[in-house]
């Protein structure tokens, strides 16, 4: 795996996301398919951040009851959860020490990080554990295709 | 109908690379040692001291164990146990 593409406006929606929860950590599932050399994302979908209220602020976590449930709703078609997005307020979008742990725990996933400074996304990161022992994850390349506007009628 | 396990892909390697196994057993734990008769580092890697290990949350069907009978929690043939690893983490 070398890239993940963010089609349509996933990008505009896990930014956004992002800045809407700050100072706050923002999460949410990638749904999309996975290619041999390309994770295609179709949708980002928000999730509550269920870590303690007053640890939000640099942490998040996401039920898991809600992997079960979009994954019972994907059954019998071609899309899955390839990965999950969250934000780091004020922070890089570097995989933290925290992060790594639970990376762990999800080989073969996206992880994408948005950094937020004062309220303002950044540029979001994506990592990627190939195993799982492999020793740290690897950046993959994110790919923001430019949104088609779409056809109007002749005049 | 046996139980269906849901493997999550971190714990894919200890079951030979399924994703699901079916196997027999009237509670959640009984079905776990059945898939660990078949794949021996299975159980260890989901269970510690009689409780399933932290950071890993399991299902039958739609229902958290840890709110029923943990690995006590009757299951019947055609239900579905989900093992789900948490979702965390933070700058």
């Amino acid at each position: 795996m070398t890239q993940v593409t963010l089609t349509g406006r996933v990008g505009d929606a896990a930014l956004d996301h992002a800045a809407s929860a700050y100072p706050f950590e923002g999460c949410g599932l990638l749904i999309g398919y996975l290619g041999d050399d390309d994770v295609r994302v179709t949708r980002a979908l928000p999730c509550p951040n269920v870590a303690a209220r007053e640890e939000q602020t640099h942490r998040f976590v996401i039920d898991p009851r809600a992997v079960l449930n979009v994954r019972r709703s994907l059954r019998n078609t071609a899309e899955s959860i390839v990965g999950f997005y969250h934000s780091h307020p004020d922070a890089p979008a570097a995989p933290s020490t925290t992060d790594m742990e639970f990376i762990r725990l999800w080989p073969e996933t996206v992880w994408l990080i948005v950094p937020v400074a004062g309220g303002e996304s950044g540029e979001p990161r994506a990592w990627w554990l190939d195993e799982v022992d492999s020793p740290r994850p690897r950046e993959l390349t994110v790919l923001v295709p430019p949104v088609r506007a779409a056809a109007t009628c002749p005049e | 109908m046996p139980v269906t396990v849901r493997i999550p892909t971190v714990l894919r390697r200890l079951t030979g690379g399924r994703d699901e196994v079916a196997t027999p057993g009237a509670t959640v734990g009984e079905v776990f040692a059945a898939v660990g008769a078949e794949h021996q580092e299975f159980l260890g890697r989901i269970t510690e001291g009689g409780e399933v290990r932290p950071f890993l949350n399991v299902f039958v069907n739609g229902d958290d164990i840890r709110f029923a009978q943990g690995l006590q929690t009757p299951v019947r043939d055609g239900d579905e146990v989900s093992i789900i690893p948490s979702i965390a983490g933070g700058r």
